[in-house]
């Protein structure tokens, strides 16, 4: 990965609203302790990736969205590889940070991902 | 022509200070009118057993006028305009249409005042004792419905008689005892005489200290004491307003379907006046283009949606409607995200729509409503450059709000607790000042 690389992330349909994404798209969950899930965009391009997480993984998705590495380092975030699940899959940390600097991070990469736009949108 | 004051039906509630009157309830005062020509209908026959119609031109020459709104909350001031004292009988020079009138005007008054004593247990005489049963009527009962129809909870209409005699209040309360009265009276309508109306009056008693005893004591709750009101009633209608699309629109009998959230479908009239809107939601409905919808509701027995009576108002939903949104949350699965998410709980968004009912002014910019992963809400707001999240917990009633200014950086975060009305001021002052501050 280099720090232009594109970590691309998958869009729940219920975390869209009007067009709108919510900051959680960027948020790591309970069940993700504190790693975020993302495909490393030097392996797989944004449209593989859908159908990866729809077709292989079976979860549901209506499109992908971007940062890249060096926004994440921007914000102190470390970005590592992950390949135990799947060869493609990165991890954001967010482990060592307080909820409300989580929350921060989440809306800067949120923005950084609404400013790229949609790399692949089911339908489009 | 004379002129005299016929009724001054005073109006206590919030709605009514600065001694105004909101449109739509000088509408169902309107029907008052026809209550009274119908009530004055029913006395001549009772001075006249063997008569089968009124004499032609009994309502001739008496009409009914608002000729002021007086201090008081609000007092509109009815005035009766007799061109001609029409008498019916020239033999008994007493018995003018206006007398019959007046005697309507008692008789409403006193129906109202039997039905609202019953409730409390205080029946103040035999003459109200027996115009509940006289005045009940399927037809009077019609317009009884709608003279309280706009009312709200918090509202009264004080009904006084010019001379001060006989005053009653009506208020929603009132209005479904009425309809409960009504049922007892059709019941026994076979042998309708002042001996039986006490025993009419004693059963409404009773029924009302049994739901008072068992709503006091926790055993029924509030919409279960309104089923019980209503148990015997076959329709009521009320100010509605629902949210929905239109699936279906017909122009031959000028009538469309509304498809609520629920998917259940009812039916309303066309009114010129809202085809275009009609029509433009029957074409969005593939695109679930929704609309609100507010008018007359008729309602079952169980309190169950049937249709619309009349509709008053059409106007497409705000794309963050927030009964809209929770709608799309209820549709929710448990494993939702990555088989994982836990959909929110139909308890807690029940409670989050009626918070955000109570709490939230219509003034305020709506949020986004997304689920989170361990079944509550996250409201969203981008006011400008201010990011917004307010974490809700469905179970704890509470929230977690943060902002972040994106310009500067600066951060505010803060918990909520959502169980109290305290804390949903403090969140409103939260969004207006970030609302001002973009």
């Amino acid at each position: 990965m280099t720090p232009a690389t594109l970590l691309f992330r998958q869009v729940n349909p219920a975390w869209i609203k009007n067009g709108r994404i919510t900051s959680q798209v960027f948020k790591p969950t309970p069940k993700d302790e504190g790693c975020l899930s993302v495909y490393d965009g030097d392996r797989i391009t944004a449209e593989a990736s859908w159908r990866h997480y729809t077709i292989e993984l079976e979860y549901q998705s209506v499109g992908v969205v971007a940062v890249m590495v060096c926004e994440c380092k921007k914000h102190d975030l470390c970005v590592k590889h992950d390949p135990e699940p799947f060869p493609e899959h990165v991890v954001i940390k967010f482990t060592d940070y307080s909820k409300s600097q989580i929350e921060k991070k989440a809306k800067r990469l949120k923005e950084a991902a609404e400013m790229r736009g949609w790399q692949y949108k089911v339908g489009e | 022509m004379s002129e005299m004051t016929f009724l001054r039906p005073r109006l206590i509630g919030g709605r009514f200070e600065g001694h105004s009157i909101p449109l739509e309830l000088l509408k169902n005062l309107a029907v008052l009118e026809e209550l009274i020509i119908e009530v004055a209908r029913l006395e001549f026959f009772k001075d006249h057993p063997d008569r089968q119609r009124v004499p032609r031109g009994f309502t001739d020459g008496i009409e009914l006028k608002l000729t002021g709104i007086e201090d008081g909350s609000a007092v509109p001031v009815i005035s009766l305009f007799v061109i001609t004292k029409r008498l019916l009988f020239p033999a008994f020079p007493t018995k003018t249409n206006q007398h019959y009138f007046e005697r309507a005007r008692d008789d409403i008054v006193r129906t109202i005042g039997a039905v609202e004593d019953a409730t409390i247990g205080a029946i103040r005489d035999a003459e109200e004792s027996k115009a509940i049963t006289y005045i009940l009527t399927e037809k009077t009962l019609y317009y009884f419905d709608r003279i309280g129809q706009g009312l709200k909870e918090d509202e009264t209409i004080e009904f006084i008689t010019p001379d001060n005699q006989l005053s009653a209040k009506l208020t929603i309360n009132t209005r479904q005892w009425l309809i409960s009265a009504y049922s007892m009276v059709k019941e026994r309508s076979a042998d309708i005489s002042a001996d039986i109306s006490a025993d009419i009056i004693r059963e409404i008693r009773e029924t009302a200290d049994n739901i008072i005893r068992e709503t006091s004591a926790g055993i029924i709750g509030e919409t279960q004491t309104r089923q019980y009101i209503h148990s015997t009633v076959e329709e009521l209608t009320k100010d509605t307003t629902v949210r929905g699309t239109v699936p279906e629109v017909n122009q031959d009998d000028m009538t469309f379907l509304i498809q609520l959230f629920d998917d259940q479908q009812i039916k309303a009239p066309i009114t010129p006046q809202h085809l275009d809107a009609i029509l433009e939601a029957f074409n969005g409905y593939k695109n679930n283009l929704r609309f609100l919808f507010q008018g007359v509701g008729i309602f079952n027995r169980s309190e169950q949606l049937l249709g619309f009576d009349s509709i008053e108002h059409i106007s497409p939903l705000d794309e963050l409607d927030i009964s809209a949104q929770i709608y799309d949350l209820r549709q929710l699965k448990d494993g939702w995200l990555e088989g994982q998410g836990k959909a929110p709980s139909k308890e807690g968004l029940d409670w989050l729509s009626q918070a955000f009912d109570n709490y939230y002014s219509s003034d305020l910019p709506l949020p986004y409503l997304y689920p989170t992963e361990p079944g509550g809400v996250q409201a969203e707001w981008s006011l400008g450059r201010n990011e917004i999240t307010l974490e809700i917990d469905l179970t704890e009633h509470s929230g977690y709000f943060h902002a972040l200014q994106m310009e500067d950086d600066t951060e505010e975060t803060r918990h909520l607790d959502l169980g109290s009305g305290t804390h949903w001021i403090d969140l409103k002052e939260l969004i207006t000042s970030m609302s001002e501050n973009k």
